[in-house]
């Protein structure tokens, strides 16, 4: 409010009598100020100096007669809210100050008793401090809490689902630290109800569209198939997510591609998180703390990819304690160890998983090159993951921490034959040798810093790769006497990697008890290699090395961002912000704003009303030969012409909780995405080693779709009841004729049912049921007559239109049991319990049904189409023992 | 490595899986609409009369005879022009063929001839299909000029022999110099002369087992991916393009093994000793390349083979006809012939052979 402060000086009267000051007799009612001190000015033959706004609209009432001045003064305005100040000749008059509430600062952390874990989203509430009504905080991911409340006493109380709840009275009188420490729901007894529920305050509370937290326990009790919990199949559950192949942890968010999800593990981007073709995500649970998880509003912080952000911290590692857990599976086996070191505040954590596939072909290889004197067979594939992690806490204000992920799939074939059976003197010999590895290896370094009690910083340098490398090398000759006489040799080498060096700070900053702003700034440098291939051919009289023209890119991508949670009035929170990006790439800069807006309206105490905007961009993506993960899906940035990827998505919804137990809620959405690339129509055609870019198509894409569920969170029984109705489109210049299609998983209507009963203490239950429309195909029905001009007689198929067909409705229920023992647990379960084997696609063949022509007698047999089903049941078991 | 290929080709698209997946299959009708259309085949040899095979397509779930003869169109008009300027009407005829190994029999060829034009290399012609049932298909095509063989370095080793029959291990070394112009594609076949017979004189000259491996030779295998050259099968496969070799002389590499040979030549017939391999150097269109390009790409190729199961995308065969069906194929042939009996000469003293 712009104030204009103009000096009057009041002659109103001077007399050249003198008036004694105590002798000033005026009577008024309710008459204008500045009319009244006009007659006291004339009486007492002082000057009034006042702001020309202060007396507008402001009437008084008086009544003195021979009175002093100052008793006249303090008549007229003692309920005006104006006081007066007499020196020499003026009277000044001003406005009183309000009165000042005094404000204090309680911050501190939200940790795990025991272990001293960060506790991420409790919610820390002050009551009655001052202000009669409560204050709220959320912790973040560091479990650092930040409340400003009047001072005064006060009742704080920490809850978060899993914990349970604690609290205390307070005398704040001036800024101070508090930090909790909440037994977890597993270390108390377990008739001991557990407080709060995080997605329940995100849901009528935080203003934000799709937001979901996942506990480990939430992961750890959902059926997967092969019994190995995963965090992407846990989300698959969730309405709005498609899960794309069946068993595979897949994800398609609101009609996304896969790669349009940000993965990050503390903080730092992950590129490949699959493993084994997608069968498994590259997410060990024993090293998860916190799994946070956006679909469609998201914080100003994130940026980079267009459809979900997926924010997973891992364990610190206990500072009392060594503890740890060893599992064996099916398919896999696991260890992770965390606790203290020394007892000077730092602790570590090692998690490692590593399957089991290439120990039992082993012998199996063993036994047929025993066997086969001439071939020998050699095959291998295993994948590995390993988290470690040390920290260490100068203080309750400052904490590092050193951070390593390694993640690697390892596919090794090797076949060698030797002939030499008839002649000794001449023997004919091949070799071929194909090695292939990909994954990811993150390193970083943090520091964690409370700055002042209102403020909180997090400083990360970090180094993260993504590599693939297939080798494939082919040898064939021949010896005569010892001599090689004719022989070629043929390499082929395909290098793929991203390289990111990464710096960044993020801060959180609580001005106000209602507004909570985060802001930060980063730079990450790229390193692209996408897909470069080398041949080496060499045979008699060749010695050719061709290396295609992908070359390595270097990219800079600067960013800034600022954003708020704001709640003006009770009623209404808003979150607002803005992510600044600028990818500068072989000269090309791009800049980008990304706006995001979001706000709740509380209808209710227990009824909220959401509506948001948010648009992001992308600049590097995934090129994807089929629906599963392979080592040749490169990562490549966007280079020349080509423009960044971008979103823009509205949602909104509602949320309805009646009582603590369940939530209530129905989100909209409506997204339309920009310059995706696709490869285009016949780009395999293209040689293997050609410029990847020649290979792909722009488009767009829209979706569209309602997310309804209901969940409960309390109690024995919880879970959720999830309904999607969903539409995803796609449209590329050179794919499909230029025509659009629906995209591949564009599953219009999906169900999940997800039921968790704790029997008692030993025993736990789990059951989730799925149900949705099958996945798009592209079913080729007409085929025309083969020209012969190959070493085959194959029909030749003819092209039809892109997913021009919807595969039967896809439905199984998976079921596990977990048994606790004094040391450990049992797990049970049953994937696709009632064995309803799905569609996975359609394939043309021949009818088992056939008949004999009656005049010829020559069997006949009859084409049709055929349902592929694949997945059965499929029972599994692991024992997880706890030390 | 093939058994090798096969066991991965199995295990991987059924999504990778280890355990005991048991995947089944069960009849059914999809329930969408399709619509024949008019489907053109030619393959335009320089020097060879030109035939265009005219057939409709057809739905999968429809039996089609396997000679062709309930889906060929008769009734279409079909207008030939070469190097922009209208030739003919082509006309049709059926024609009958040697024995065809696929259908084990005779061959009836429906197809429509030109009576006045022998293609020629470096013509480039259009094809113009007209069906009043099936609508319109059009093509255009060039031909490629031929690339002769410059020299076989044959090489014999292992050699028995059993009376008149020879057998013997053998590796070639087939020499070309890639014109250093345009890219360039090629096919070498390789297969066995005529076998000839008199029974009179008793005289007998020709394999009786041949089989060519083309697997020692790395250019017939530059399409294949890294990732494809451990899933993939390019068994036969014998189609390469000169990118890797432009502008050089470069010998491809043959290897036969365990060929069988019958030679018996009392009366030295000379024609006798002509008989042997037929090593034919084929020069392609860019187009007719990218069908067998496609073509194995949708039956071997990662894409193909993940496509077939729902794992990917679909490859339908590429056609370079308008209606999408079809493929007009330029080539042109060179030709050479390695005599077996003079080549085991070298190794055996085969005239006292008995």
């Amino acid at each position: 409010m712009k104030i204009k402060y103009a000096l009057i000086l009041g002659f109103l009267l001077l007399s050249v009598l003198e008036i004694s000051a105590d002798d000033i007799t005026i009577h008024a009612k309710s008459q204008p100020a500045d009319v009244v001190f006009r007659q006291i000015a004339g009486q007492s033959g002082k000057n009034f100096v006042y702001a020309s706004d202060l007396l507008r609209g402001i009437t008084v009432s008086v009544n003195a007669d021979n009175a002093t001045l100052e008793s006249v003064l303090a008549q007229m305005l003692g309920s005006t809210g104006i006081r007066y100040t007499i020196d020499g000749d003026n009277i000044i008059l001003s406005r009183k100050p309000r009165k000042e509430t005094v404000r204090v600062t309680m911050s501190g952390f939200v940790r795990e008793q025991g272990s001293g874990e960060p506790i991420v989203g409790a919610i820390v509430s002050c009551a009655g401090a001052g202000e009669n009504k409560t204050a709220v905080a959320a912790t973040n991911t560091m479990g650092f809490y930040s409340l400003t409340v009047p001072a005064g006493h006060s009742t704080i109380s920490v809850s978060c689902l899993g914990y349970e709840a604690s609290g205390m009275p307070v005398d704040l009188q001036t800024d101070m630290t508090v930090d909790f420490s909440l037994a977890s729901g597993s270390t108390v007894l377990r008739e001991v109800e557990v407080m709060g529920s995080r997605n329940r305050e995100q849901a009528l509370s935080a203003p934000s569209i799709g937001t979901i937290n996942v506990s480990k326990a939430a992961i750890a009790s959902t059926p997967v198939i092969f019994g190995e919990s995963d965090v992407i199949k846990t989300l698959q559950l969730e309405p709005g997510i498609s899960a794309g192949i069946e068993g595979m942890a897949g994800m398609y968010v609101h009609g996304g591609n896969t790669d349009e999800n940000m993965y990050m593990l503390d903080n730092i981007p992950l590129y490949q998180v699959n493993h084994f073709g997608g069968l498994f995500s590259a997410f060990n649970i024993e090293a998860l703390r916190n799994v946070d998880f956006y679909k469609s509003s998201f914080p100003a912080r994130y940026d980079g990819r267009l459809s979900s952000y997926m924010e997973v911290n891992t364990k610190d590692g206990s500072l009392e304690a060594h503890h740890g857990s060893a599992k064996l599976g099916l398919t896999s086996g696991a260890f992770n160890i965390d606790g203290p070191i020394g007892s000077g505040g730092t602790s570590y954590s090692v998690a490692l998983r590593r399957s089991w596939y290439d120990l039992l072909t082993i012998p199996a290889f063993a036994v047929a090159n025993a066997i086969n004197k001439d071939d020998k067979y050699n095959f291998g594939y295993a994948f590995t993951d390993l988290n470690a992690k040390i920290t260490h806490r100068f203080s309750d204000r400052s904490r590092i921490y050193a951070m390593l992920y390694f993640g690697e799939d390892y596919l090794r074939v090797k076949e060698s034959y030797e002939d030499s059976a008839e002649q000794q003197d001449i023997v004919d010999y091949s070799e071929d040798y194909h090695k292939l590895r990909w994954g990811n290896i993150v390193g970083s370094l943090g520091w964690n810093y409370v700055l002042n009690p209102k403020l909180f910083g997090g400083f990360t340098a970090a180094y993260s790769r993504y590599a693939s490398r297939l080798r494939s090398e082919e040898d064939n000759g021949t010896r005569i006497d010892g001599v090689t006489s004719s022989f070629t040799n043929d390499c082929m080498l395909t290098d793929n990697n991203i390289n990111d060096w990464i710096l960044k700070a993020d801060f959180d900053w609580h001005p106000h008890v209602s507004h909570h702003i985060s802001f930060g700034a980063g730079y990450t440098y790229h390193s692209f290699m996408p897909a470069r291939t080398s041949r080496h051919l060499t045979a008699e009289n060749i010695d050719n090395i061709i290396t295609d023209r992908v070359t390595s890119y270097h990219a800079g991508e600067a960013n800034a961002y600022a954003g708020g949670d704001w709640q003006p009035f009770k009623k209404l929170r808003i979150n607002y912000g803005a992510h600044f990006s600028v990818f500068d790439i072989e000269g090309h800069a791009h800049a980008h704003i990304s706006p995001r807006l979001s706000a709740r309206w509380a209808a209710g105490e227990s009824l909220s009303i959401k509506a948001g905007y948010a648009h992001t961009v992308q600049y590097v993506h995934q090129l994807m030969q089929s629906s599963i993960s392979l080592p040749t899906d490169q990562w490549v940035p966007i280079i020349g012409g080509q423009m960044p990827q971008t979103a823009d998505k509205i949602a909104a919804g509602f949320y309805y909780s009646p009582v603590r137990d369940y939530v209530f809620s129905v989100e909209g959405y409506w997204k339309w995405m920009d310059n995706l690339l696709e490869y285009a129509d016949e780009y395999y055609l293209l040689p293997p080693d050609s410029d990847w870019t020649s290979k792909l198509t722009p488009g767009k894409g829209t979706s569209k779709g309602l997310d309804f569920k209901v969940s409960k969170e309390f109690g024995k029984f919880t879970g959720h009841i999830a309904y999607s109705l969903m539409w995803a489109d796609r449209q590329y210049a050179d794919r499909n004729g230029g025509k659009p299609f629906s995209a591949r998983f564009d599953n219009r209507h999906k169900i999940n049912i997800m039921v968790n009963w704790r029997i008692n203490d030993q025993w736990e239950m789990s059951g989730a049921w799925t149900g949705m429309s099958g996945n798009r195909f592209t079913l080729a029905t007409q085929l025309w007559n083969d020209p012969m001009l190959g070493p085959w007689h194959y029909d030749m198929l003819l092209g039809s239109d892109v997913n021009n067909y919807r595969l039967p409705f896809y439905h199984r229920l998976d079921l596990s049991f977990k048994r606790y023992t004094n040391n450990g647990y049992w797990t049970f379960s049953l994937y696709n319990a009632y064995c309803n084997m799905n569609t996975i696609a359609v394939r043309r063949d021949y009818s088992e049904k056939y008949t004999y022509d009656t005049v010829t007698g020559e069997l006949v047999m009859y084409p049709t189409f055929q349902k592929i089903k694949l997945i059965p049941v499929i029972p599994s078991v692991s024992y997880t023992w706890l030390f | 490595m093939a058994v090798l290929k096969y066991i991965l080709r199995i295990i991987l698209p059924t999504v990778f899986a280890t355990t005991a997946l048991s995947s089944c299959y069960s009849d059914f009708d999809p329930g969408i609409d399709s619509t024949p259309v008019l489907c053109m085949n030619a393959t335009v040899t320089a020097g060879k009369p030109l035939q265009v095979e005219l057939t409709r397509t057809w739905r999968w779930d429809e039996s089609v005879e396997i000679d062709n003869s309930s889906i060929a169109v008769k009734d279409a008009v079909v207008k030939l022009y070469v190097n922009d300027q209208y030739t003919e009407d082509l006309v049709y005829r059926e024609v009958e063929t040697d024995f065809d190994p696929w259908i084990h029999d005779q061959r009836v060829l429906r197809v429509y001839c030109a009576d006045n034009y022998v293609p020629a290399s470096g013509d480039h012609i259009r094809l113009e299909a007209l069906s009043e049932k099936y609508g319109y298909a059009s093509a255009v095509e060039s031909i490629p000029g031929s690339v002769t063989i410059d020299r076989i370095e044959p090489a014999v080793s292992a050699v028995s022999v059993a009376g008149n029959i020879y057998r013997f291990d053998l590796s070639l070394l087939i020499y070309f110099t890639d014109p250093d112009d345009l890219t360039n594609f090629y096919q070498l076949n390789v297969s066995s002369s005529p076998y000839l017979r008199d029974d009179k004189s008793e005289a007998r000259s020709g394999f009786s087992s041949l089989t060519v491996d083309m697997s020692n030779e790395p250019l017939f295998t530059e399409h294949v991916s890294t990732l494809e050259s451990v899933l993939a099968e390019t068994w036969g496969y014998s189609f390469f393009s000169d990118r890797q070799i432009s502008g050089q002389s470069y010998p491809l590499h043959i290897m036969i093994k365990d060929c069988e040979f019958y030679y018996s030549n009392p009366d030295n017939l000379p024609e006798y000793e002509d008989v042997g391999l037929d090593i034919d150097l084929m020069s392609l269109s860019e187009s007719y390349y990218k069908h067998v390009l496609s073509v194995w790409e949708a039956n071997d190729g990662l894409v193909g083979s993940l496509g077939s199961v729902g794992l990917g995308e679909i490859v339908p065969a590429y056609s370079n006809v308008s209606s999408r069906a079809g493929i007009v194929a330029g080539n042109s042939v060179a030709s050479v012939r390695l005599s077996i009996p003079r080549l085991l000469k070298q190794h055996v003293d085969i005239d006292t052979q008995e």
